[in-house]
C-alpha cells in the first residue's frame, strides 16, 4: 500500500512539474502561433474549464448535489467583473451601470457575487434531491441564460459586454503569464478544496451527503449545510468566470446557454464525478475533442461540423460503459497491473446514489431510515408507506 | 372598457394560450415521470424533432393532420428506440438516465442543425382554424382562432389522458405502477409493456406539440431548451407526475411570462422563477406532487 502511495506522489510530483514546464516548452517545440494555442486554447482554457468543472465534482461528490447550474454562476460572477471594470459610457446600452474599477478589485466584487448568488440557488434548492436537485438548477441556469439574454437594463441583453481585461493584459500578448495566473488558481481552487472535505466541516457535508436524515436527528442543520456547499460551488465557479471573462475578454450570453451548461456536466462525468483531478483531466480531453473534432473521421463521416454530436455521443458512451470517467478507467488499469485484475469495479458513488434513499432526507417521508446502500430497483416502492 | 382593462386581458389571454402549449409539452414529461421516474432531459429536443418531422410531412403531403399525426408518430418512434435500447437497460438509476438522455438532447439538436440549418420554420394552421374571431374584451377586438383552438386542443389533451388513466384497463396499470411497481409486477402484469406504451405516449405527446407549438410561433435551433425549461418549471411548480398539477403549472407560469412581458420586458423571466422559488419555499414537492 505504502508503495502505492509513493508511486502516487511521484506521479503527482511529475504532473505538477510538467503544468508548470509546459508553457515553457511549447515554444521550443512550435512555431509562435502554435505555441500560443497550445498555452492558451488548450492549456488555459482547460484550467478555467476545470474549476468550473471542479466547482461541480466538489458539490456532486462531497454534497451529493449534482448541479447544473455552475456555468451559469460562473457566467455570472463574469457579468459582475464587467459591470464593475468597465466605465459607464462603456455599458451603456440600456444604463450606465459600470463602476470602472482597477481588474483585482472587480474580480474579488464578482467573487462575492458568485458566492451570494450560490447561497441563493442553495436556499432555493436547498429541499430538493437527487433528480429533482438536477432539474430545478438545470431550471435556474436555462433561466438565467434568458435573463441576461433579454435584459439590456443591467446585463447588456444578447450583445454582452466587450473590452474587460485582467490584471496580465490581453492573454495573446502575454500567453505564458495568463497560463500560470490561470495555474495558480486552479492550484488554490483544488487544493483549497481538498483541504476543506478534511476539516469536520467537509465531513458534515459527506453525512448529509450519505444520509441527510440521520445527520439531521444528529442536530445539524441540514438546509443550512446544502446552502453554504452551495455557495462554495458558486465561489470556485466565479473564480472560473472571472478568468474565463479575462481570457475572452467580454461576456454575452452564449457563453451561460443549455451547450455550456451541459459542458459543464459532461467534462465533470467524463473526468469521473467522484474525483476532484478528473474535472481537469475531463476538461482536456473535452478541449482536445471540441478542437480536434473537425479532423477525426469515422467510416467517411467527418464531423468537422458536427463536433456537437461527436460530443454528444461520447457523453452517451461514457455514461453507458464508463460511468465513473477516466480518472477510474485509468485508476482501474493502474491497479490490474498490480494483480487486482479479478475486481469488478465499483460502481460510481453518485450515479449510483439510490435516488429513493437520497430523496429519504427530505423531512415529510415517513417510514425507517434507509440505509444507504438499498437498490433503487423500485423506484416509486419507498411511497407505498406514505 | 378602459384600455387598460383589455390591455391586461389581452395579456392574460395570451398567457392562458401559452399555458395550453406548455402543457401539452408538460403532460408528456410529467407522464414519463410520475411512472417510471425517469427524467427525460432529452423531451424539449423531442419537441425540436416533432416540429421538424411535422414541417416535412405538411411540406410534401399540403396536409396539416398528416403533419402532426407524422410528428407524433415519429417521435413515439424515437422515443421508443432510446427506450428500449438505453433506458430500459438501466432501470431505477434516473440520474444516470437523465445525464443519457442529455447527451441524447444534444446530438438530436445538433443532428437538426445538419438537416434544417439555423432558419426559422413555421407552419401553416389550416383554413378553418386560421385567422381570428371577434372577442370584445381584447386589444383590437379580435383574437387569433388557433391560439384559442391551441387552449380547446389542451382541454381535449387533458380530458383524454384522465380518461386513460382513470377509465382503462392500461390506466390502472399506470396508477397502480406509480404506487408500486414491484407489487405491480408481481401481480403478474408486465410492468415493462407498460413502460413502453408510456414511454410512446409521452414522447409522442412532445412531438405532437412541437406542431401545435410550430404552428401558433415557429421553431429554429435552441428552442430545445426553451421547452425543456418550461416543462421543468412547470412540472416543478405543479408537482411532479400529476397530470392536475402540469395544468395548474402550466397556467401559473404561462400567464405570468406573458403579463409579466406586458409590463415588465425585461425581467418576465425573473417573475417566472420568483414564482419557482416561493412554490418550493413553501410546498417542496411542487403544488400537487405528492410528498417525495
Amino acid at each position: 500500500m505504502s508503495r502505492l502511495r509513493e508511486r502516487r506522489s511521484l506521479l503527482a510530483g511529475i504532473a505538477v512539474v510538467a503544468l508548470i514546464a509546459y508553457p515553457l516548452v511549447l515554444p521550443l517545440v512550435f512555431r509562435e502561433n502554435s505555441a500560443r494555442f497550445w498555452t492558451l486554447s488548450i492549456g488555459a482554457q482547460s484550467l478555467i474549464l476545470g474549476i468550473t468543472a471542479l466547482s461541480l465534482v466538489f458539490m456532486a461528490g462531497y454534497g451529493g448535489m449534482i448541479s447544473l447550474a455552475q456555468a451559469a454562476l460562473a457566467g455570472f460572477a463574469a457579468y459582475i467583473v464587467a459591470l464593475a471594470y468597465l466605465e459607464p459610457s462603456a455599458t451603456a446600452i440600456g444604463s450606465n451601470i459600470g463602476l470602472g474599477l482597477p481588474a483585482i478589485p472587480s474580480a474579488l466584487i464578482a467573487l462575492v457575487f458568485a458566492t451570494l448568488a450560490g447561497a441563493l440557488f442553495g436556499a432555493i434548492s436547498s429541499r430538493s434531491y437527487g433528480i429533482y436537485f438536477l432539474m430545478l438548477t438545470l431550471a435556474l441556469a436555462v433561466g438565467f441564460f434568458y435573463l441576461v439574454l433579454q435584459n439590456y437594463d443591467i446585463f447588456g441583453g444578447h450583445i454582452g459586454f466587450a473590452g474587460i481585461e485582467g490584471p496580465t493584459g490581453p492573454p495573446r500578448s502575454n500567453p505564458a503569464v495568463f497560463y500560470y495566473l490561470c495555474l495558480v488558481i486552479a492550484a488554490l481552487a483544488y487544493l483549497g478544496l481538498r483541504y476543506l472535505v478534511r476539516t469536520p466541516l467537509g465531513l458534515t457535508f459527506e453525512g448529509i451527503r450519505d444520509n441527510p436524515r440521520r445527520m439531521r436527528a444528529l442536530g445539524y442543520r441540514v438546509e443550512l449545510h446544502r446552502i453554504a456547499i452551495f455557495a462554495v460551488g458558486g465561489f470556485v465557479a466565479g473564480m472560473a468566470g472571472v478568468l474565463g471573462v479575462w481570457y475572452r475578454g467580454n461576456i454575452s450570453p452564449g457563453v451561460v446557454d443549455l451547450t455550456r451548461t451541459i459542458d459543464v456536466l459532461i467534462v465533470a462525468v467524463l473526468g469521473g464525478l467522484a474525483y476532484p483531478i478528473g474535472a481537469f483531466v475531463g476538461a482536456v480531453v473535452f478541449l482536445l475533442i471540441d478542437t480536434f473534432a473537425s479532423s477525426i473521421v469515422i467510416l467517411d463521416f467527418s464531423f468537422r461540423e458536427r463536433f456537437n454530436s461527436l460530443i454528444g455521443l461520447g457523453f452517451v458512451l461514457i455514461v453507458l460503459f464508463a460511468p465513473n470517467g477516466i480518472v477510474a478507467l485509468g485508476d482501474q488499469l493502474w491497479r490490474g497491473g498490480r494483480r487486482r485484475l479479478g475486481r469488478a469495479p465499483e460502481p460510481n458513488p453518485i450515479l449510483a446514489t439510490p435516488i429513493d434513499t437520497a430523496i429519504a432526507g427530505a423531512s415529510s417521508l415517513p417510514g425507517g431510515d434507509a440505509p444507504a446502500d438499498t437498490t433503487s430497483e423500485g423506484g416509486g416502492g419507498a411511497k407505498t408507506d406514505a | 372598457m378602459p384600455k387598460e382593462v383589455t390591455e391586461f386581458l389581452t395579456a392574460t389571454l395570451n398567457g392562458v394560450t401559452l399555458a395550453a402549449l406548455y402543457f401539452i409539452v408538460a403532460s408528456g414529461f410529467t407522464l414519463i415521470f410520475g411512472l417510471m421516474r425517469t427524467t427525460n432531459m432529452a423531451h424539449g429536443a423531442f419537441y425540436l424533432l416533432g416540429a421538424y418531422a411535422g414541417y416535412q410531412a405538411i411540406d410534401i403531403t399540403g396536409s396539416w393532420l398528416v403533419g402532426v399525426a407524422a410528428a407524433a408518430i415519429v417521435v413515439a418512434l424515437v422515443g421508443l428506440a432510446i427506450h428500449v435500447g438505453l433506458l430500459a437497460r438501466m432501470a431505477g438509476q434516473d440520474l444516470r438516465q437523465a445525464l443519457i438522455t442529455l447527451g441524447i438532447s444534444i446530438i438530436i439538436a445538433d443532428l437538426m442543425l445538419a438537416r434544417y440549418g439555423g432558419v426559422t420554420y413555421q407552419i401553416q394552421a389550416p383554413e378553418i382554424i386560421s385567422g381570428s374571431m371577434g372577442l370584445p374584451f381584447v386589444v383590437g377586438g379580435a383574437y387569433s382562432t388557433y391560439r384559442l383552438f391551441m387552449v380547446a386542443l389542451a382541454v381535449a389533451v387533458y380530458i383524454g389522458l384522465w380518461l386513460m388513466l382513470n377509465r382503462t384497463r392500461v390506466g390502472v396499470y399506470i396508477r397502480a405502477g406509480i404506487d408500486d411497481r414491484d407489487m405491480l409486477s408481481a401481480l403478474g402484469v408486465n410492468v415493462a409493456r407498460v413502460f413502453v406504451f408510456v414511454f410512446a405516449v409521452g414522447s409522442a405527446l412532445a412531438g405532437f406539440a412541437g406542431v401545435i407549438g410550430t404552428t401558433a410561433l415557429s421553431v429554429s435551433p435552441g428552442e430545445e431548451g426553451r421547452y425543456l425549461l418550461s416543462s421543468l418549471v412547470v412540472v416543478i411548480v405543479g408537482g411532479m407526475g400529476s397530470l392536475g398539477g402540469a395544468a395548474i403549472g402550466a397556467l401559473i407560469i404561462g400567464i405570468a411570462e406573458q403579463v409579466g412581458l406586458f409590463y415588465e420586458p425585461t425581467y418576465s423571466v425573473l417573475i417566472t422563477f420568483i414564482i419557482m422559488a416561493a412554490v418550493l419555499a413553501v410546498r417542496p414537492q411542487g403544488l400537487l406532487g405528492r410528498p417525495a
